[in-house]
């Protein structure tokens, strides 16, 4: 470590452990974590589960992840290719928006530190991108809501992110036959809103 | 003031670590004085100083690319063979030898977060929404703007209330089941960077209310996006994106009301890059997703079996494909298995859906009447429950009456109606009645009769579906149709839509039902089409020269010879009508 843990947490103790950068109320707790794990394959390929420890942002490990994300193609090369540009303005509340299908579902729990857990769900995005080595990167981002919790965040209502990738060596057939094991990392995004005593959120 | 700015710029290049939205928060403390913030800035300022020190102002100071290099010591992405930044003291990076953060490729991976603040503004119709935000670094250094549009998908605001149930099965094997969320809305939006470009992107979103206990909501919006191309440094860029926003409704505050609404909103955004530089050659392209050959029917029903809850009951159906959903509507006697070898020929191009309706196939047999009216109830539960939209509806038989029945009160939930062997008109008489048929149907609905021969005799299932097809089937297919209706009890639902058919009059709220989709279909601009067979059993030549006549915005397709179950006979014609004129429609 280049810094001195015991200042870090001084300057944490000043500050709630959860990050609350962008929030639009305080009600609303912003979250964010990274992790890094293992992910495999089930033998048709329709399926990864992804086995992840957990860390903040300044590498404190705090708790695991796990997760599973089920292809929604038929072909993994559709990975390979991207839509193109949208049209129209930007800047204007009017379409068109293009729908681009759903690549996979997920659903994930992360369980933190001190035991307590967020459950979610969602639509996930994935891209095959290759570089300039042969290799790949395998990349997935998932747009999904908070179903339920525990601990501390049991009854929380909100929704999270989820950006993950892994690098895949230049001669390895990711989606080829046999138990293709990876290593795999995500940075995940949550907005949670806990069930204060009284709130209508039940 | 003076001693808060000065505590501001003290502290700025800490706020990557700790967060710009920390001192936000400090700042909206109504009982701390501005004094009482500076001095706490200020403390943490010291504290973090003795720290990280000259390392981290300096990289602060020496741009992006160098603050991502301090991101990944922050994030742990210390990674093999990176180059420590011009000008950071050796020490730097030796020590932080631990496994990479939250790169997997440390030196073409770009990872890249920023936040943004702004106004978000609805149409008038509420179905869109423009954001306009200015865009921040994590240290709150200002750094371009970002816009975006999001598109609903859903009908009713107070959809955004729901969430769905927890998901099943185990977390940590690769297996299912995972639950198909619904797609709550579409995005697309740009980042435009100060002077160094800009990163376009597309993708489907999920939306959430919360209601807090003062009255008031908090808004959230969740994206999965694809970069589809840039500007600058990012052009020819490949990667994904996530944003997570949100916006506080105050109490009072109808965001989705008539009234024209703009809000404050924030967004945390995170960019995972390739850059064109190191972008590698595509293999071979995939080519474009054609329709499957051809292929005998076959008996197997590969797919796996999900359930929905509806009003207290399971509702079994399949979902096979991606992309906006084509909901297949089977009709009397049949369930899913009746589509199983036409959805290989349209997932390629959508989401395939195919429920059974309640009473039928592998749903629950509840005690009820199994009136046309039970059925419709439990299909648009089962509809909401999948929050399905932009649905393309692919009909037969009863399916037609169910899903037009739906259609024409949810037009806007509607991309197109495909119909087979359909009624598309309550009959007059009997005289009106499909004259193959006729004398059959008479007799199911005789008193005493009917009752005997559908509930107890079964003539249904074992007369009139294999008389409902040219070829024979096999006896597993049969004894696959067999299996949901095997005892009398089972058999209701059956003999109930023989009830139901709208003949002179009667039913009455039958016949009025289906007057009412029948005239509706008639002005509606929904792009339809009719599949027919020759000669057909309910949709003859002379309905089909009704519906030319009638129908707006119709196709009509001839399949060939075929009798009233086309999807036995010529499941690959029945697919690829389908696939080419959904194409067409997306």
């Amino acid at each position: 470590m280049f810094y001195d843990q015991a200042a870090f947490e001084e300057i944490a103790l000043h500050f709630d452990p959860a990050l609350h950068g962008a929030q639009s109320d305080p009600c609303e707790e912003v979250i964010i974590r990274y992790t890094r794990g293992a992910g495999r394959f089930s033998a048709d390929k329709k399926y990864i589960t992804l086995s992840m420890r957990q860390y903040t942002l300044d590498d404190q490990p705090d708790g695991y992840h796990q997760g599973v994300w089920e292809a929604q193609f038929k072909d993994p090369r559709e990975l390979l290719q991207r839509p193109a540009n949208p049209v129209g303005p930007m800047n204007e509340p009017h379409g068109p928006v293009e729908h681009l299908a759903v690549v996979a579902h997920t659903k994930g729990v992360w369980v933190f530190g001190d035991g307590s857990a967020i459950t979610a769900v969602g639509p996930a995005l994935s891209h095959l991108i290759p570089l300039d080595d042969g290799s790949f990167l395998f990349a997935v981002t998932c747009g999904q809501i908070i179903t339920n919790g525990t601990g501390r965040y049991a009854r929380a209502h909100g929704l999270k992110t989820s950006l993950g990738s892994t690098h895949i060596e230049a001669g390895v057939n990711l989606f080829g036959p046999g138990d293709v094991k990876f290593t795999a990392t995500t940075i995940d995004t949550f907005r949670v809103v806990r069930d204060p005593a009284g709130s209508p959120i039940k | 003031m003076r001693d808060f700015s000065k505590a501001m710029l003290r502290f700025s290049w800490a706020m990557p670590l700790l967060g710009f939205q920390q001192l936000v928060n400090l700042l909206r403390s109504p009982d701390q004085s501005i004094d009482e913030v500076a001095a706490t800035l200020d403390a943490m300022s010291q504290v973090a100083e003795r720290q990280f020190g000259e390392l981290a102002q300096t990289l602060f100071k020496s741009g992006d690319d160098l603050q991502g290099r301090l991101m990944d010591s922050l994030f742990g992405g210390g990674a093999p063979g990176a180059t420590a930044p011009a000008g950071a003291p050796s020490t730097c990076r030796q020590p932080v030898a631990r496994a990479p953060g939250y790169k997997s490729d440390p030196l073409r991976e770009e990872v890249i977060a920023r936040y943004t603040r702004g106004t978000g503004q609805f149409s008038r119709d509420k179905r869109y929404i423009a954001l306009r935000m200015k865009m921040y670094t994590l240290d709150g250094r200002e750094d371009g703007y970002h816009e975006g549009v999001w598109e609903a998908q859903f009908q009713d605001p107070r959809e955004l209330l729901d969430r769905p149930a927890p998901p099943e099965g185990p977390m940590d094997e690769p297996r299912g089941p995972v639950p198909h969320a619904a797609v709550m809305a579409h995005t697309k939006a740009h980042w435009v960077f100060n002077n160094q470009g800009s990163i376009i992107v597309a993708g489907p979103a999920a939306s959430h209310l919360v209601p807090l206990p003062d009255g008031s909501f908090i808004f959230m919006v969740s994206t999965a996006q694809i970069i589809t191309g840039g500007t600058g440094r990012f052009d020819s860029a490949y990667g994904l994106v996530q944003s997570l926003g949100s916006t506080h409704v105050s109490k009072g505050v109808n965001l989705f009301g008539p009234e024209d609404v703009s809000f404050t909103a924030t967004t945390i955004d995170t960019f995972r890059v390739v850059r064109g530089r190191h972008h590698g050659t595509v293999p071979a392209g995939p080519p474009p997703p054609q329709p499957q050959p051809s292929a005998p029917p076959s008996a197997d029903y590969p797919y796996q079996s999900r359930y929905a809850e509806v009003h207290g009951c399971r509702m079994h159906y399949i979902d096979e494909g991606s992309g906006d959903p084509i909901l297949f509507l089977h009709g009397n006697p049949a369930w899913s298995y009746l589509w199983r070898n036409v959805i290989p020929q349209v997932t390629p191009f959508g989401r395939c859906i195919a429920p059974d309706l309640i009473g039928m196939g592998l749903s629950d047999k509840p005690p009820i009447e199994y009136s046309l009216f039970d059925q419709i109830r439990y299909l648009e539960g089962f509809i909401k429950k999948l929050n399905l939209r932009k649905i393309t509806l692919v009909l037969h038989d009863w399916g037609v009456a169910i899903g037009s029945h739906y259609a024409m009160r949810n037009e806007r939930n509607i991309k197109g109606i495909a119909l087979m062997e359909a009624m598309l008109k309550p009959y007059a008489s009997w005289d009106d009645f499909p004259a193959s048929l006729r004398d059959t149907f008479q007799s199911f609905r005789a008193p005493g009769v009917g009752r005997e021969l559908i509930v107890d005799k079964n003539v249904m299932i074992e007369r009139v579906l294999p008389g409902g097809m040219l070829r024979k089937l096999s006896e597993r297919e049969m004894n696959r149709y067999r299996e949901p209706f095997k005892d009398p009890a089972s058999r209701q639902p059956i003999w109930q839509f023989i009830q139901e058919l709208p003949v002179g009059g009667s039913p009455g709220a039958v016949a009025s039902l289906v007057s009412g989709y029948s005239e509706k279909l008639k002005r509606s601009d929904l792009p339809k089409l009719l599949i027919y067979a020759e000669p057909g059993a309910i949709t003859t030549a002379a309905d089909v020269a009704w519906a030319q006549a009638n129908l707006k915005n119709l196709r009509t397709v001839s399949i060939g010879p075929g009798i009233h179950f086309h999807q036995e006979d010529n499941p690959a014609g029945v697919g690829q009508a389908v696939a080419e004129w959904y194409q067409q429609l997306s």
